[in-house]
C-alpha cells in the first residue's frame, strides 16, 4: 500500500483529507507543520507528499526548500495545496524537481486522481531505469 | 557780461601788440638798411682813398686837411673817424668826430684781409669800420680805416610822430571794431540766453529773437528744428506710454501664466523649440531637488541624473517636433525617495499659427501614491481571497466527504456538521470585519458609545492576541490600573484597534521578545500603549504607516505578510473617539503606538 503524508495546522482539514485519502486506498500519516514534517521524513519516506502553505513554525515553502536541501534523492513527489494563485508566489517552486500544486479549494477526489497520476509517472520512470 | 569784457580786453591787448610789433619790424629793417647803406658807402670810400698816391695822403702838414677834409668834407655824421697809419700800423693822420676817440688799429696780417670790414668798440661807442691798404708800386706803405657809427636801434624822439600816425589809426579801429563785434555778438547772446533757460525749463518753444541776416536765417532755422524735435519728442512719449502699457500687460499676463503654473499641483516644465528649458515650477525644481534657477540655466544633464528624463527631453532636443505622449518613469530623488512619475507632453501651437508649434509642455505627475495603492489593493484582494478560500477549502473537503463512504459513518456527520458551522461562523466573522472596516473607511458607521471599563476592554484585547498567538515565543505583559474612571468609548471598536496594535507587535516581534500594553489615567488623556522588542519602524517610513495599504519595503516584513491596514484602520478607530494614535518616536528598540482618548475637557480645549 502507497504511503501518503499530509501536512497542514487546521485539524479538520487533515482529518478530513486523512479519511478521504484511506478511501482512495492509501496509508495516510499527518504532520502538523513543517518541522513536524521533517521529524518524520527522517524516520523514512513517504511515496507522496501532501502540504498547505500557510502554516506557523514552518510554511509549505520553507518545509520544501528544507526538503530539497536535506534530501536532495528523495523519489516522492510533493503537491502544494494554495489559495494564492499570482505567479510571483510560485516563483520559488522553480528550483524543485516533482512539485506540482493544487488550488483551493480541494476536492478529495481531484487529489486522488492527481496523486495516482503522479505514482504512475514515478513507477514508470523507476521501471524505465 | 564779463565774457564780452574779456573780449574786449583781448582785442585792445592783441592791437597793442600788433603795434608793438609793426614798430619793431619797421626799426628792424630801418636799421637793416641804414648798416647795409653804411657797408656800400665804406667799401667804396675805403677803396677809391686806397687809391689815392700815400705820399699825397701822408706829405707834410697840409695833408692833415686831407683826413679832416674826409671827416668833414664828404657831410656825413655816420663817419666817426678816418685814419691813415703806417706800415707799422702807426697813425699817421687821424680826423676823429666830436667826442670820438678812434680804437686802435686790429688789421690782421694776412694780406687777403687787408681790405675789409670789422666791428670796434671804443668806450661806451660801437662803430663799424672799414679798412684798406696805401699801396705803392704793390709796396704796402699804410692803411686807411673809415669808423662808422653803428646805427643806433632805440626809439628817437624826431621818429614819436611816425609812430604815432602809425598807431593812431589802429587804436581808433580797434574800439570800431569792437564795438561791431559786440553789436553782432548781442543777438548771438541772447539766443544762447534763450536756450539756456530753454534747458532749464525742460521744454521746447521757438526762441523769440530779431535777427536778421544770416542770424536771423540761422534762428528761423533753429526754431523749426525745434519745433521738429517738439513734435518728434510728444510721438516718442507717445509711444513710450504705450510701451509702458503693453509691457505692464504683458508682464501682468506672464504672471498670471506663471502663477497658474505654480499653482498647479503637477511639477511642470517648458521647452522651447530647440528642446531648451525656458520654465519650471516650484515643485518641479523639489521634485528634482534643485533651484528654479539652475534648471533655468544648466542644461539638463547638469541637474538631472535621471536616465528616463534626460532621454524624454532629448526627444525634443533632436526632433524638435511636439507631439502628445504619455511616458510612466521611476526614479529616485533625495528629496523624496523612490517616485512613480508619469509624464504627459504637449506641443504648444502658436496663438497666430496653430498649425505650427512654439515648444513643448511637459507635466511630471507624481503618482508614487496612486501606484502604491494599486499595488497594495492587489495585495489586499490577493491576501483576502487567501483568507476566504481557507474556510471554503474545508466546507468544500468536508460536504464532499459527506458524499462517500465515510459521509455514512454518524460521528463523521457530526464532525463535519462542527467543522461547518464553525467555519461558517469564521466566514461571517471575517466578512463582518471587512464590512466593519468598508463601513468605517467610509464614514458611514457611528460608533456606538456607552460609559465602559477600559482596563476590561484592553485585558480581553490582550488575551484574544495572546491566544492568537499561542505559537509565538513571546512574553505578554500587561499593565493596567486596578481603579480608573469608565471611559466613554465603542467597546468593540477599541478592542479592534488595540488588537490591531497587538498582533503587529507579535508579529514584527523578535524571537523571545516582549509585547508590552500599558494603559494610563493621566490628567488630560487615558493612554494606551503596545509595545514590542521587534524590527521597529525605519525614518524614511515612519510618516507613511498610517496609509492605507502602505507595506513596508523591508524584506522582513515583506516576508511577513498583510495587507497593510490594521494601522490605518486602528488610527480611524481612534479618531472616531476623536483621539490620536500616535508612534513614540524616542524608543530606540522595536515599536511603541499610543492611543491618546482625551478627556471631555481635553477635547473641549483643543476643538476651540
Amino acid at each position: 500500500m502507497k504511503k501518503v503524508l499530509v501536512v497542514d495546522d487546521q485539524a479538520p482539514v487533515l482529518r478530513v483529507l486523512k479519511l478521504g485519502l484511506e478511501g482512495g486506498g492509501y496509508e495516510v500519516d499527518t504532520a502538523s507543520n513543517g518541522s513536524e514534517c521533517l521529524v518524520k521524513l527522517c524516520a523514512g519516506h513517504p511515496d507522496f507528499l501532501v502540504t498547505d502553505i500557510d502554516m506557523p513554525r514552518m510554511n509549505g515553502r520553507e518545509l520544501c526548500e528544507a526538503i530539497e536541501d536535506q534530501f536532495p534523492d528523495r523519489a516522492f513527489s510533493i503537491v502544494v495545496l494554495t489559495s494564492r494563485t499570482e505567479m510571483e508566489h510560485r516563483d520559488w517552486t522553480r528550483a524543485i524537481d516533482n512539485l506540482s500544486f493544487m488550488e483551493k479549494p480541494v476536492s478529495v477526489r481531484r487529489l486522488l486522481s492527481h496523486i495516482g497520476r503522479c505514482l504512475e509517472d514515478t513507477d514508470k520512470l523507476a521501471g524505465a531505469m | 557780461m564779463l565774457k564780452a569784457d574779456r573780449i574786449g580786453l583781448v582785442i585792445v591787448v592783441a592791437s597793442l601788440l600788433v603795434i608793438t610789433a609793426i614798430i619793431l619790424l619797421l626799426f628792424g629793417n630801418q636799421r637793416d638798411s641804414q648798416i647795409s647803406d653804411i657797408r656800400t658807402q665804406g667799401v667804396s670810400l675805403a677803396r677809391a682813398i686806397s687809391g689815392v698816391p700815400y705820399e699825397q695822403l701822408v706829405p707834410g702838414g697840409q695833408q692833415q686837411g686831407v683826413v679832416q677834409t674826409l671827416l668833414h668834407g664828404v657831410g656825413n655824421k655816420k663817419l666817426a673817424y678816418v685814419t691813415i697809419s703806417n706800415r707799422q700800423g702807426l697813425t699817421i693822420a687821424e680826423a676823429v668826430a666830436d667826442g670820438v676817440i678812434a680804437p686802435a688799429a686790429r688789421i690782421p696780417s694776412e694780406p687777403s684781409a687787408w681790405l675789409g670790414h670789422l666791428e670796434q668798440t671804443a668806450g661806451r661807442d660801437r662803430f663799424i669800420e672799414f679798412h684798406a691798404p696805401l699801396l705803392q708800386q704793390s709796396d704796402l706803405q699804410g692803411f686807411v680805416r673809415l669808423g662808422y657809427f653803428y646805427p643806433n636801434a632805440g626809439l628817437s624822439l624826431e621818429q614819436i610822430p611816425f609812430i604815432a600816425m602809425l598807431a593812431l589809426p589802429v587804436f581808433l579801429l580797434v574800439p570800431f571794431f569792437y564795438f561791431l563785434l559786440r553789436r553782432e555778438i548781442r543777438p548771438i547772446k541772447a539766443a544762447n540766453d534763450e536756450i539756456s533757460k530753454l534747458i532749464d525749463e525742460d521744454g521746447f518753444k521757438s526762441v523769440e529773437i530779431s535777427a536778421t541776416g544770416e542770424l536771423g536765417e540761422f534762428m528761423n532755422r533753429f526754431n523749426h528744428f525745434v519745433e521738429m524735435a517738439s513734435s518728434k519728442v510728444q510721438v516718442l512719449e507717445q509711444d513710450k506710454e504705450r510701451l509702458l502699457t503693453s509691457s505692464k500687460l504683458l508682464t501682468y499676463r506672464k504672471n498670471r501664466v506663471e502663477t497658474v503654473l505654480e499653482t498647479l499641483p503637477e511639477a511642470v516644465m517648458i521647452l522651447d523649440e530647440s528642446g531648451t528649458v525656458t520654465f519650471a515650477n516650484q515643485k518641479l525644481a523639489a521634485m528634482f531637488d534643485v533651484t528654479q534657477e539652475t534648471i533655468l540655466t544648466q542644461p539638463v544633464q547638469g541637474w538631472c541624473e535621471h536616465a528616463d528624463v534626460l532621454s524624454l527631453v532629448a526627444k525634443f532636443q533632436s526632433q524638435g517636433k511636439a507631439r502628445n505622449f504619455t511616458e510612466t518613469m521611476r526614479f529616485s530623488t533625495d528629496a523624496f525617495g523612490t517616485r512613480s512619475i508619469a509624464t504627459k507632453t504637449y506641443p504648444l501651437f502658436a496663438a497666430n499659427n496653430p498649425s505650427s508649434t512654439i515648444g513643448t509642455l511637459i507635466v511630471f505627475r507624481d503618482e508614487t501614491q496612486e501606484a502604491l495603492a494599486r499595488k497594495a489593493r492587489t495585495d489586499f484582494v490577493s491576501h483576502l481571497s487567501h483568507e476566504l478560500k481557507s474556510p471554503l477549502n474545508v466546507l468544500s473537503l468536508y460536504s464532499e466527504s459527506l458524499l462517500n463512504d465515510a459521509g455514512k459513518s454518524r460521528d463523521h456527520q457530526i464532525e463535519a456538521a462542527n467543522v461547518i458551522a464553525a467555519e461558517v461562523d469564521r466566514l461571517g466573522s471575517l466578512i463582518t470585519g471587512l464590512l466593519n472596516m468598508t463601513q468605517i473607511e467610509s464614514g458611514s458607521i457611528s460608533p456606538d458609545k456607552n460609559l465602559v471599563k477600559l482596563q476590561d476592554v484592553v485585558a480581553a484585547a490582550f488575551e484574544e492576541a495572546k491566544h492568537m498567538a499561542a505559537d509565538k515565543s513571546c512574553t505578554f505583559e500587561l499593565d493596567v490600573p486596578k481603579e480608573m474612571n469608565p471611559v466613554f468609548v465603542d467597546k468593540d471598536l477599541i478592542r479592534i484597534a488595540v488588537t490591531n496594535l497587538m498582533s503587529n507587535a507579535v508579529k514584527y516581534n523578535k524571537e523571545d521578545g516582549t509585547v508590552t500594553v500599558t494603559v494610563e489615567d493621566t490628567e488630560d488623556a487615558v493612554q494606551i500603549r503596545v509595545a514590542d522588542t521587534g524590527i521597529g519602524i525605519s525614518e524614511e517610513e515612519e510618516v507613511q504607516i498610517f496609509d492605507k495599504f502602505f507595506r513596508s519595503a523591508d524584506e522582513r516584513v515583506q516576508a511577513l505578510g498583510g495587507h497593510g491596514l490594521g494601522l490605518a484602520l486602528a488610527r480611524q478607530i481612534v479618531e472616531l473617539h476623536h483621539g490620536k494614535l500616535l508612534l513614540n518616536r524616542d524608543r530606540t528598540e522595536g515599536a511603541e503606538f499610543i492611543i491618546n482618548l482625551w478627556k471631555e475637557a481635553t477635547a473641549v480645549r483643543q476643538a476651540i
